[in-house]
């Protein structure tokens, strides 16, 4: 997803930073449908644990994830959940809900500001884009498909979670 | 705007086109001189050819450019509509098939030489005149169609002749064609020409009927005041006419002719009933005249606009109640009008996703067809019900199953034609395709009079491949034998042939079937013959629902599966095989406590309070489900969830409630 940007000439992308946990993450806005606030869903029986449910947005009836749950990030204590937010996001033509802490801010992202995935995560890497650099602020960009992906192996998880881990680092570092 | 913005429509209308051209060919199969059928084989054919060469698709152009030769003369009489000949349209249409097809996959015909055989079998069968003319001679009557029939009979009511001229033009003629438009204006000039023939395009491509003594001859359908002799006076004046006959054309005639037609209906089809064949052929015409007055939608638009109803019918609920607190009349009235509004619309949208069973009915006539032609059966088709309305997504599923069990049972269940008079039955063979409501359900039959299935061969054959053991083969009864068929990997025909036999035939009829909220039954008599019955819900979007609470949270289950609801108290819960049973009416049915099996949270079983129990049944089996609460009877419309979120299938889908909230519906056929 990086090369295509590299190859696409552009020079900026568009993103929305959300939060998850303590760390900041960012899509390409023409992925997130919308952004809504938080509704009670209707939870599916032995569905997977990061799986909150189901929503009615105007009818249609969208799955809603929770993304620290999915990926294993430790729930902050005393986070207030008055920010929290359903992005929606439509990836390969599925709506899909993403549970996060709080949509920050939308920026342009300077294409050179992006690097690739800093450790070797063998295959496991799709479901970043890498990491951008913004104002001294690291971002994690995310590869939406792979992101959003309910039956992902237990790898990918690991993977994500290890880049979180190194980017804590790093910007204790920085 | 570029071709390829047509290409869509070219499409559609070409996958109409070969439809109506199938289905007209199979007329023209059973009635060669049917001028009507013909008629719309070459329109067809023509309109093909326009569409096809306005895209620049060449072979398919060249291709019905020579039907179109051939049919001409077969239209105008001149040539007959043998079997080769027909055979030879049909192979056109598969060919025909085959470049749209390709068309499709890659908006492109693919080169195919096999289109120059045929229009080189098109061109020599044009051109062979020995098997295809017909006799011409000059007592060759005027045949008429029901349009001009009706004319007639008109005219003769209202005290006109009606006369069939016959004008001969001297062989040594230059330009016969002028010669015969000039009777032809002069015979306007006397009265009302209702048919010419040949036809006034033939003329003027030289074509013309021949006689023993003229080869100019073209004979005229005239409603007049006129005389006989005025007649022939004026139509003698014009140079060149050798000769002028008139005869009239009498109520008596079509009587006659009319007899004659209804003999011969009658010889060539002993099968099937006249009123029947009158039936289709009406119900046929409604249907041409509905299809005119539709129009295309993206089907995608049309579950949008459905969606956004079902959202309107939530809404307005919901300002009904808030209304209902403002105790403001003005305002009950508006909203109580806008509640029946919403209502009909609702009830409007639903109905356009219904199709015609007709969809999936009308590619049979032709299955068959082959099929038998190849199994050497002879065998006939008979359709009812094709005008009933069914959802468009399970009439884009329903196909395969069906062809499924019109092979089985042209294959397997009809016998050969020797086979079937050495049993006393007549040689030909008959196939019920019937489709009818049934309260919420469509029931589609297909209905053979052939050998029937043996039970015993069916039960040997499932102890054998260990379905069953014996013992629990004595105690089935006949109907639970033959839905032993439905099984996996059954089979009873030793050597797979082309058509079926391979074992995987039923069972995958079954579980298409049961994925579209159906199920199948199968009857069967020795030597009487099979019925599979095939139990549809009419309708995918909405169900008629019992919405339930286990534990907090609520539940929709389809009410079609639901046999009754029962209270029964803790101790009449037994344990078999340390599974839970109750007893009802000396049944023994097992019970499934929904809060464990769905892990509903925070719930706490009551062992005092008596449970309540609803009894449900698939295929023949009850299960008792045991419910926390009843809600109530609803209608509610079914909304697909993301798969991968459920991934045992026991809930089929979401619906939205009156207050916006989703339950979840319960997938009853795979909980049993």
């Amino acid at each position: 997803m990086l090369e295509d940007l590299i190859k696409s000439g552009q020079k900026e992308i568009q993103v929305i930073i959300f939060k998850l946990g303590s760390e900041e993450y960012a899509v390409p806005i023409n992925v997130v449908q919308e952004i809504i606030m938080p509704q009670k869903a209707t939870r599916i029986p032995k569905s997977p644990k990061y799986v909150e449910g189901v929503i009615n947005l105007r009818g249609n009836i969208v799955p809603v994830i929770d993304g620290k749950k999915k990926f294993l990030l430790k729930e902050k204590s005393g986070n207030s959940t008055i920010d929290k937010r359903i992005m929606v996001l439509e990836v390969e033509n599925e709506t899909t809900g993403l549970i996060v802490d709080s949509v920050n801010e939308v920026i342009n992202l300077n294409i050179n500001e992006i690097e690739p995935p800093p450790i070797d995560l063998e295959e496991n890497t799709e479901i970043f884009c890498g990491i951008g650099k913004y104002n001294n602020r690291l971002l994690i960009l995310i590869n939406s498909e792979k992101f959003m992906a309910i039956n992902e192996e237990a790898k990918k998880i690991e993977a994500f979670s290890k880049v979180t881990e190194v980017i804590k680092k790093a910007r204790i570092a920085v | 705007m570029s071709l390829e913005e047509y290409l869509g429509l070219f499409i559609d209308e070409s996958k109409e086109n070969l439809q109506v051209l199938n289905g007209n060919l199979l007329k023209l199969e059973k009635d060669p001189d049917n001028t009507e059928v013909l008629n719309e084989i070459f329109r067809v054919a023509h309109t093909f050819k326009g569409m096809a060469k306005t895209m620049g698709f060449n072979y398919t152009s060249d291709l019905t450019h020579n039907m179109e030769n051939l049919l001409d003369p077969l239209r105008s009489g001149k040539k007959q509509a043998t079997g080769k000949v027909v055979d030879l349209l049909f192979s056109c249409l598969d060919k025909l098939e085959g470049l749209v097809d390709s068309i499709v996959d890659k908006g492109s015909e693919h080169e195919d030489t096999s289109v120059n055989q045929l229009v080189k079998d098109l061109q020599a069968a044009i051109d062979n005149k020995e098997t295809s003319e017909r006799d011409t001679s000059v007592c060759q009557k005027l045949e008429f169609n029901q349009y001009e029939q009706i004319v007639i009979n008109e005219a003769i009511a209202q005290g006109l002749n009606v006369k069939e001229v016959t004008v001969c033009i001297s062989n040594e003629c230059v330009l016969p064609g002028v010669r015969s438009y000039m009777a032809n204006s002069v015979l306007e000039n006397m009265g009302e020409i209702i048919k010419y023939q040949p036809s006034v395009e033939e003329i003027e491509s030289g074509v013309f009927l021949k006689t023993k003594d003229f080869d100019y001859v073209i004979k005229v359908l005239l409603i007049t005041h006129e005389p006989d002799e005025n007649i022939i006076d004026k139509i003698k004046d014009i140079s060149e006419i050798a000769e002028v006959e008139t005869s009239d054309i009498t109520a008596e005639t079509q009587i006659n002719q009319k007899l004659k037609e209804n003999n011969i209906e009658q010889t060539e089809e002993i099968q099937q009933p006249e009123e029947n064949k009158q039936e289709d052929n009406q119900s046929q015409k409604a249907i041409s005249k509905v299809v005119n007055q539709t129009i295309r939608v993206n089907a995608g638009r049309l579950d949008k606009l459905m969606n956004l109803v079902g959202e309107l019918v939530i809404n307005k609920t919901r300002i009904f109640e808030l209304s209902k607190g403002l105790e403001n009349n003005d305002l009950l009235n508006s909203v109580g009008f806008m509640e029946n509004i919403t209502g009909e619309i609702q009830e409007i949208v639903m109905k356009l996703r219904m199709v015609q069973v007709d969809q999936v009915f009308n590619r049979f006539p032709r299955l068959v067809r082959d099929i038998s032609k190849n199994l050497k059966k002879e065998v006939n088709l008979v359709i009812k019900g094709k005008e009933i309305e069914i959802d468009r997504a399970v009439v884009d599923e329903i196909g395969d199953p069906l062809v499924h069990l019109i092979r089985n049972s042209l294959d397997h269940g009809l016998e050969t034609p020797e086979e079937r008079i050495r049993n006393g039955k007549s040689a030909k063979g008959t196939i019920e395709l019937h489709a009818l409501n049934e309260g919420d359900n469509i029931l589609i039959k297909v209905i053979d009079d052939g050998k029937g299935i043996d039970p015993e061969r069916i039960k040997s054959k499932a102890i054998a491949k260990g379905f069953i053991t014996e013992e629990a083969a004595r105690s089935l009864d006949e109907s639970a034998i033959f839905n032993l068929v439905l099984k996996p990997g059954f089979s009873t025909v030793e050597v797979a042939t082309d058509l079926s036999g391979r074992g995987v035939g039923m069972d995958v009829v079954k579980s298409k079937v049961a994925s579209l909220g159906g199920t199948v039954d199968i009857s069967s008599k020795i030597n009487k013959g099979t019925t599979v019955t095939i139990t549809l819900p009419s309708t995918m979007a909405i169900i008629q629902a019992l919405i339930i609470k286990i534990g907090e949270e609520i539940y929709a289950m389809p009410l079609n599966c639901i046999n009754e609801v029962i209270d029964i108290t803790a101790n009449q819960v037994k344990q078999i095989q340390n599974k839970e049973v109750i007893t009802v009416r000396e049944k023994t049915i097992p019970l499934i406590r929904m809060p464990e099996f769905l892990e509903t949270p925070d719930y706490v079983d009551d062992p005092e309070k008596p449970i309540t129990v609803v009894i449900v049944k698939s295929h023949e089996k009850y299960l008792g489900i045991s419910v926390t609460e009843l809600i109530g009877q609803q209608e509610v419309v079914i909304k697909p969830i993301n798969k991968k979120l459920c991934s045992e299938h026991y809930i089929s889908g979401a619906t939205t409630l009156g207050n916006g909230e989703v339950a979840l519906i319960l997938n009853i056929n795979n909980l049993v």
